[in-house]
């Protein structure tokens, strides 16, 4: 099917050539194939979605657009490796922005929105703090009440940025607890509903145990807008003016000419806009979401200088 | 009776068996290619199965795990290559095997061991997925940090001739599995400031590197020592692989104790192959009658490992169907193939999607007598590997070994590793330093960190008597260490 295509693509190709020849082609960008920097390993959620997005971009941009995974450091070594590439628009990267906000600033690595040009965001991982649903408090006032009478409620961290976030939560309330450390998004389920912490972060893997109540989820730690499973619980933004949102982001290494953003945004927002992206995203019950490069690029900024300044405090 | 046809209804066409066919073909390739494993073959198929139907999809990828999970035997045995961690003990008996002119043999063993243990396993989760949800969902992080400890002793009964050697080597491999960013507070341990170190060493790239090319120059060495000697190291296969009534009989036991082996630990989470694969090579090292063979070529070491690393496959979807939980990495990926497919792993599949599930059961039961089948008409194919004169065969192995070790990471830092570790692999061979308890140790060190540190939260305000399971592994572990304490004192200073 996929030679079909590119075929297909050849053809017509061939065909505009023809139509164009003894004109000054304007904008030619792209005149070969794009390569997408994954940052993750293969099938996981962030790269489920690029692949979705890809196979638009492919139609709208008449180009082959391949992805090559480049795991390690939660994203941070594929970056690197995006921003070391020449800003052509011949290598962009399709990630989850964790990978250039916070990892980098726990990591100490000298790496931030202002080294890349964002293309624009697609999705919304649906990040927030849950329990086991047989946990002896419902919803979040609940759990603060009774984080509060249990000095050294147990809570389960994933990596720096959930422990920082969670510290200043924890300030605000004036709440003590004690940090299980972990490692990885898929362990966060059993642990809760195995009683090994009362209360964990989530990057969105919680949602297929909603439905049989193994799992509720007590807070919304997205920076703006409301979860798409549990639209009604409150947010930590609005209550601690903290969050860890993540969004799935495409990137170009910064100095992009303006001809060559403008035709990748058009055929990000393409590809956001259509039915095989809606597909994927509602199979893994994530939201679409889709922002421009302008409101992207000012909404990270934003998040990044609240992560600094709550990081260094 | 209305189920077992719903089952053969949804497995048993055409398109699905050949789906699983090209699966268990594809995957057996895979696995013979030393540093392709199952993992990354399943991770890359994912993708390619997006226009199939779900069972089809699932079948077919199933079928490259289990092939590849086979297949990594091939290059085991035949060239002491093994794709994957978990087949790293198949080599020990097997590779000795194939240069005593019994490849042939070494394989028909693993092929057999493999599919008993695959389809025994495959029953096992058909009829405990629903029960075994209520037991694995008590595992918790102090119960795993017992089965942790309890997996270092394996150290000891995998050591060989000296019991410091191999300590010394399993510290090694805990010392250098600490590099990377510490999961809590992100500092960085042993990385030099890189950014590729962040996560650690890569551990394919390790075996790799430890296991097939070291074991390339010790070779080189042989050759060229050999040709100055003017006789060429004798590799012929023309001997049957058929094994006698006798030898049949002997099998039986690793076989079985490797199949219950395999299925208990992909039950539990997060355990994974390699550890599976160990204990059920020392444990039927254990239990044999003549121990001293193991590692010199008994066809025993071979099936314990084998059926254990193939058992692994079906039983870690146990916990993946019944509770959303992984037991391996394979089941992770496959987790993300479900996904895909609109298939959520957990507690709810069985009643969301119970067709799904029918089919499912289905293909995995056909997978079984299709890697049989293939396994054994690929056969002759793949003995030719080892007829390959040595210059090609070193090209070869090196070849692949650096393919393998770029395509875990997608970057030339891995082939560097590797190479690396090629250098210190050969000196651990011309000391005798076991290698194994090294990869033990690289493997188990930072799970066993994290699991003690967990436990140690977990049980502030508690007591370690509200865990059952965790005081059993730990009974268990100090009997095991208190006899390896009073053989080595037998032995130090006689019995007394």
């Amino acid at each position: 099917m996929q030679i079909l295509r590119n075929l297909l693509v050849l053809v017509a190709g061939a065909f505009a050539m023809t139509g164009l020849t003894g004109q000054p082609a304007l904008a030619d960008y792209p005149e070969k194939s794009i390569t997408v920097i994954v940052p993750t390993k293969a099938g996981g959620g962030v790269d489920t979605q690029a692949r979705a997005l890809v196979a638009v971009m492919e139609e709208e941009l008449g180009q082959p657009v391949k992805i090559v995974n480049k795991p390690g450091a939660g994203g941070t070594v594929g970056l690197q490796q995006l921003m070391a590439m020449k800003p052509d628009g011949y290598t962009i990267s399709m990630n989850a922005s964790v990978s250039f906000l916070q990892n980098p600033i726990t990591q100490g690595l000298d790496m931030g929105v202002d080294d890349f040009a964002v293309i624009g965001t697609t999705g919304a991982f649906q990040t927030a703090l849950v329990a086991s649903g047989n946990a002896p408090f419902e919803g979040w006032d609940e759990f603060v009440a009774y984080a509060k009478a249990n000095p050294g409620t147990k809570w389960y961290s994933l990596g720096k940025a959930t422990v920082v976030v969670m510290q200043a939560i924890a300030k605000a309330e004036g709440i003590e607890m004690d940090i299980v450390p972990g490692q990885g998004g898929a362990t966060v389920a059993p642990t809760l509903i195995a009683g090994d912490a009362d209360v964990s972060f989530s990057g969105g893997i919680h949602a297929k145990f909603l439905p049989s109540g193994e799992l509720q989820v007590l807070l919304s730690t997205l920076a703006s807008g409301q979860l798409m499973a549990t639209p009604d619980v409150p947010n930590s933004q609005e209550l601690y003016g903290v969050s860890l949102a993540n969004n799935m982001t495409v990137l170009a290494p910064k100095g992009l000419a303006a001809d060559v953003l403008a035709k990748l945004e058009a055929a990000v927002e393409k590809a956001a806009m259509s039915d095989r992206y809606a597909e994927t995203m509602d199979k893994i019950q994530y939201p679409v979401t889709y922002m421009n490069s302008a409101d992207s690029t000012s909404q990270y900024l934003a998040d990044e200088a609240g992560f600094k300044a709550l990081f260094t405090n | 009776m209305d189920t077992l046809s719903t089952v053969i209804e949804l497995s048993l066409t055409p398109a699905n068996i050949a789906f699983v066919s090209l699966g268990l073909f594809i995957g057996y390739i895979v696995g013979a290619v030393p540093g392709m494993g199952k993992a990354t073959a399943a991770a890359i198929a994912i993708p390619l199965t997006y226009s199939m139907a779900p069972v089809s999809a699932i079948g077919f990828l199933v079928g490259i795990a289990k092939g590849s999970t086979a297949g990594n035997a091939v290059s085991a045995i035949l060239i002491n290559t093994p794709g994957e961690p978990s087949s790293v003990p198949t080599a020990l008996d097997g590779y000795p095997l194939a240069r005593q002119g019994k490849g042939r043999k070494a394989l028909v063993v693993a092929l057999v061991a493999s599919t008993i243990g695959d389809f025994l396993a495959t029953w096992l989760l058909i009829f405990l997925t629903a029960p075994l949800a209520d037991i694995a969902v008590r595992i918790g992080k102090v119960d795993l940090m017992a089965i942790l400890v309890f997996a270092m002793t394996f150290i000891a009964a995998l050591s060989g001739k000296s019991l410091s050697k191999g300590l010394i080597a399993g510290l090694v491999g805990i010392i250098l599995a600490t590099i990377g960013l510490e999961p809590e507070t992100a500092v960085q341990r042993l990385t030099f400031g890189s950014v590729r170190l962040f996560d650690g060493l890569p551990l394919i790239a390790i075996a790799i590197g430890i296991v097939a090319v070291a074991e390339m120059i010790i070779q080189l060495e042989e050759h060229l020592a050999a040709k100055r000697k003017g006789d060429a190291l004798d590799r012929g296969q023309k001997q049957s692989g058929w094994l006698s009534g006798a030898e049949w009989r002997r099998i039986a036991r690793p076989i079985a104790s490797g199949t219950a082996v395999g299925s208990f630990v992909g039950i539990l989470p997060g355990l994974g192959a390699a550890i599976a694969s160990f204990a059920s090579y020392g444990l039927a090292r254990r239990l044999s009658k003549d121990p001293e063979s193991f590692g010199k070529g008994n066809i025993e070491g071979v099936a314990a490992a084998e059926s254990a690393d193939n058992a692994v496959i079906p039983s870690s979807l146990i916990p993946l169907l019944a509770m959303g939980i992984p037991g391996s990495v394979i089941a992770a990926i496959l987790a993300a193939g479900f996904t895909m497919h609109g298939i959520i792993p957990g507690p709810m599949v069985m009643r969301d999607s119970p067709d799904f599930m029918l089919g499912l059961f289905g293909s995995l039961l056909i997978a079984s007598p299709l890697m049989l089948a293939i396994g054994l008409l690929g056969m002759r194919f793949f003995v030719r590997v080892i007829a390959v004169p040595f210059p090609f065969l070193f090209t070869g192995v090196l070849f692949f070994s650096v393919t393998g070790a770029y395509l875990q990471s997608g970057e030339t830092f891995g082939v560097f590793v590797m190479l690396a570790f090629g250098l210190v692999g050969y000196f651990l061979k011309k000391f005798e330093f076991p290698f194994v308890t090294f990869i033990i140790g690289f493997i188990i060190g930072p799970q066993l960190e994290l699991a003690v540190r967990q436990s140690l939260v977990i049980l502030k305000g508690g007591s370690i008597f509200e865990h059952p399971v965790a005081i059993g592994f730990l009974v268990l572990t100090f009997l095991v260490v208190g006899r390896i304490g009073l053989a080595t004192r037998t032995r130090l200073w006689g019995a007394t």
